[in-house]
């Protein structure tokens, strides 16, 4: 267990690191600099700004700079943060660096704002896609056969295949402008959550529902559960105990995929419902290259993601005991 | 070369049917056929391929040409207009053979063109059309960014495969962590970066923004094309054919190209159709975000923009919403459909026992440091 720990946190150091390198190499490869707008600057003015940011460095002594709490003398780069002047630690001191473009803003100072909004809008969207999926999909594999099986296959097939944005805009019309029941737009209260939460969840619960019915149709042909049943046992508590302990491995090792897909269509969903979340912060700052920012919710989303993947690991030991870590996953 | 000969020597079969079910691919196609769902789907997409295909020789009407008016026009159904006068030549940069159908198709036709059967768009642009020569591009950029996949992939798995032993273990541990990353923001950053050289590449090389779109998606998108490949390889190497072909002293390329590649390619198929419309999703979702196809060219991303922007409390324009989001839905439905009939159709696990059988640990996993008993 311990081994299997340490590797693993091994390969997320790594992970990060190359998301770190890769990104920064990437991001300033870019031709254009983070200050071009729609007016050119006078050189002298970009000069200056490029001396603040320190962007008239070395590529190398940037990305030292960038990344680790190295001493670089008393050069080391000064901005100003929400609360006054501040030095630039670091990555490996949690401090992501100001933004380019939100001037008086450091890039911690944006993403403490903006996650917990998209976590919000995440969980809503996990949740419903879980709840709604592992139902239909135990639905129909118990219900084999019957017409509510082929409509909810449909269904579910139906839901892979549309983009998330086009359930939104049929979710709109439907319950915004023919029944007025939630707001269209905008962030505040969970009714604001409720329409985004469903678009970007659909497609996941389908997928889940999917997994859910072959999964479980899988389980109930066991001869474990031919000796559960021989028993005595209740069926509600054979399939809901036995079986369906076995048969949501699928979907458990799918919920790595899946969280990371909520994560991603959030992008999309985000900027239809005008959601201040990560994910409008990232596809504006990659646009208006603001290096820092773009960096700062890669490595976050990263970071997430593998946490999640490493959880998930976890999870299957204790659905299935023949699964072992340590060994070479 | 020799295994000719050997097969001479042996008695020729007997009955018809043994003869007539020897081909997998032919086995396989029967299947297919057996298969409902996706023989409906297989049709459907045969049927839209073509109209997508011949798009320009149909007498659409033109799907950048402007009616400037106040708003969307709501669809004419054809049997109250079926066809009007009034076509105008306007199309993006064409490629030469489009742009040859496109005047075969003025002389065929001459100004006729379909009435607005699916409605018009806020700018007076006819949906039907528009969502034909959308789908053309939305194909296209699929196709290409699979068969870029395609080629990464399978060269890296095979390679993998082959090599085994820790060029293997590295290989593969390279894909572990791509998998990890969040890809969109891979690709939005090559999309990005690509852009600022754009004008560089285009100048120089002649590679325009679609090339580098779907060079881009692709060049993300072979992860999973490498991990099955090289499951597949690897359990394949200790296969007994190959080990005959190997004591005969064939060549390792030969070994590759004649005996595993051509067992490998069933389950490939299986993945490119299942992951076209996949691409096709991630085309419109990039498209949607701004950073995909550009105006005036049509793609599927930008349909769905229109119908995001058609989305106002003032007037619902539902025929912007529905017959985009139908004609989307459908496609995607049908390439799915079809990917998972040709799943249970080819896929070397159902078949009967002749055939090697992989377990599905090793297919599907890189992870599983498997060296199969010979």
């Amino acid at each position: 267990m311990i081994r299997f720990a340490l590797r693993r946190l091994g390969w997320f150091v790594l992970t990060l690191w190359a998301v770190v390198s890769v990104s920064f190499v990437l991001m300033h490869a870019v031709r254009g600099g983070p200050f071009d707008g729609e007016r050119a600057l006078s050189p002298a003015i970009e000069a200056n700004l490029n001396a603040r940011y320190h962007l008239d460095w070395p590529l190398l002594k940037q990305y030292a700079a960038y990344v680790g709490p190295l001493e670089l003398g008393p050069h080391r780069a000064h901005f100003l943060g929400g609360d006054g002047m501040r030095t630039f630690g670091g990555v490996l001191a949690g401090d992501l660096g100001p933004s380019f473009r939100y001037r008086d803003f450091s890039v911690n100072d944006i993403l403490a704002q903006s996650l917990p909004i998209s976590l919000a809008l995440g969980s809503v969207a996990l949740m419903f896609a879980l709840v709604v999926g592992l139902s239909a999909g135990l639905a129909s594999a118990l219900w084999r056969g019957t017409a509510w099986d082929v409509g909810l296959r449909l269904f579910a097939t139906l839901g892979i295949a549309l983009p998330n944005f086009v359930i939104a805009g049929f979710l709109v019309i439907l319950f915004v402008f023919l029944v007025p029941l939630f707001p269209v737009a905008g962030y505040g209260t969970w009714r604001h959550l409720v329409l985004p939460g469903i678009a970007l969840g659909l497609p996941f619960a389908a997928y889940i529902a999917r997994l859910t019915r072959t999964g479980m149709l899988d389980a109930l042909s066991q001869d474990w559960i031919r000796t559960a049943h021989a028993k005595g046992l209740p069926p509600h508590v054979v399939v809901l105990r036995h079986a369906l302990k076995s048969g949501i491995v699928p979907v458990v090792s799918y919920l790595g995929p899946a969280v990371a897909g909520i994560l991603t269509g959030s992008l999309v969903i985000e900027r239809i419902f005008a959601i201040p979340g990560l994910g409008s912060h990232f596809v504006n700052s990659a646009l208006n290259r603001d290096y820092t920012l773009a960096m700062g919710v890669t490595i976050l989303y990263t970071a997430l993601v593998c946490a999640l993947n490493a959880l998930v690991d976890v999870a299957y030991t204790w659905l299935d005991p023949r699964v072992r870590l340590g060994e070479p996953s | 070369m020799s295994g000719r000969t050997w097969r001479f020597d042996l008695p020729a079969p007997k009955s018809d049917a043994v003869s007539r079910s020897d081909g997998p691919w032919r086995e396989g196609w029967r299947r297919l056929r057996r298969n409902r769902a996706a023989s409906i789907a297989l049709w459907f997409l045969v049927a839209f391929g073509s109209v997508s295909l011949l798009a320009p020789i149909l007498p659409l009407p033109s799907p950048v040409a402007l009616e400037l008016q106040d708003e969307p026009q709501a669809p004419t159904p054809p049997w109250t207009s079926f066809i009007e006068h009034g076509f105008h030549d306007e199309y993006w940069q064409l490629g030469a053979i489009d742009r040859a159908l496109v005047s075969v198709r003025l002389h065929v036709f001459g100004d006729r063109q379909t009435a607005h059967w699916l409605g018009t768009d806020s700018k007076g642009r006819d949906l039907l059309s528009r969502i034909v020569w959308g789908s053309r591009t939305s194909f296209g950029v699929a196709l290409m960014a699979t068969l870029t996949s395609l080629l990464i992939g399978v060269t890296w798995g095979a390679f993998a495969g082959l090599a085994g032993g820790r060029t293997d273990a590295l290989m593969m541990r390279l894909v572990d962590v791509l998998y990890s990353l969040p890809f969109i923001f891979v690709v939005i950053f090559l999309v990005t970066i690509l852009n600022g050289w754009r004008d560089v590449l285009e100048r120089r090389w002649g590679i325009d923004r679609e090339v580098l779109f779907y060079l881009a998606i692709g060049a993300v998108y072979w992860l999973t094309m490498a991990r099955v490949v090289r499951g597949q390889v690897l359990s394949l190497r200790h296969a007994e054919f190959v080990q005959a072909a190997r004591q005969m002293g064939a060549s390792s390329a030969r070994i590759l190209f004649v005996h595993v590649l051509p067992n490998v390619m069933s389950i490939v198929i299986v993945y490119l159709t299942l992951s076209i419309p996949a691409v096709m999703l991630f085309e419109s979702f990039l498209t949607f975000l701004g950073l995909g196809i550009e105006a005036p060219k049509v793609s599927w991303g930008s349909l769905a923009v229109d119908s995001a922007e058609a989305i106002n409390p003032l007037h619902v324009d539902w025929w912007l919403v529905v017959w985009p989001a139908a004609a989307m839905a459908s496609t995607l439905l049908a390439l799915n459909v079809l990917g998972d009939g040709l799943r249970d159709a080819l896929d070397p696990k159902l078949r009967h026992a002749h055939r090697p059988s992989v377990p599905p640990e090793i297919a599907h996993s890189s992870t599983v440091r498997a060296e199969p008993a010979p």
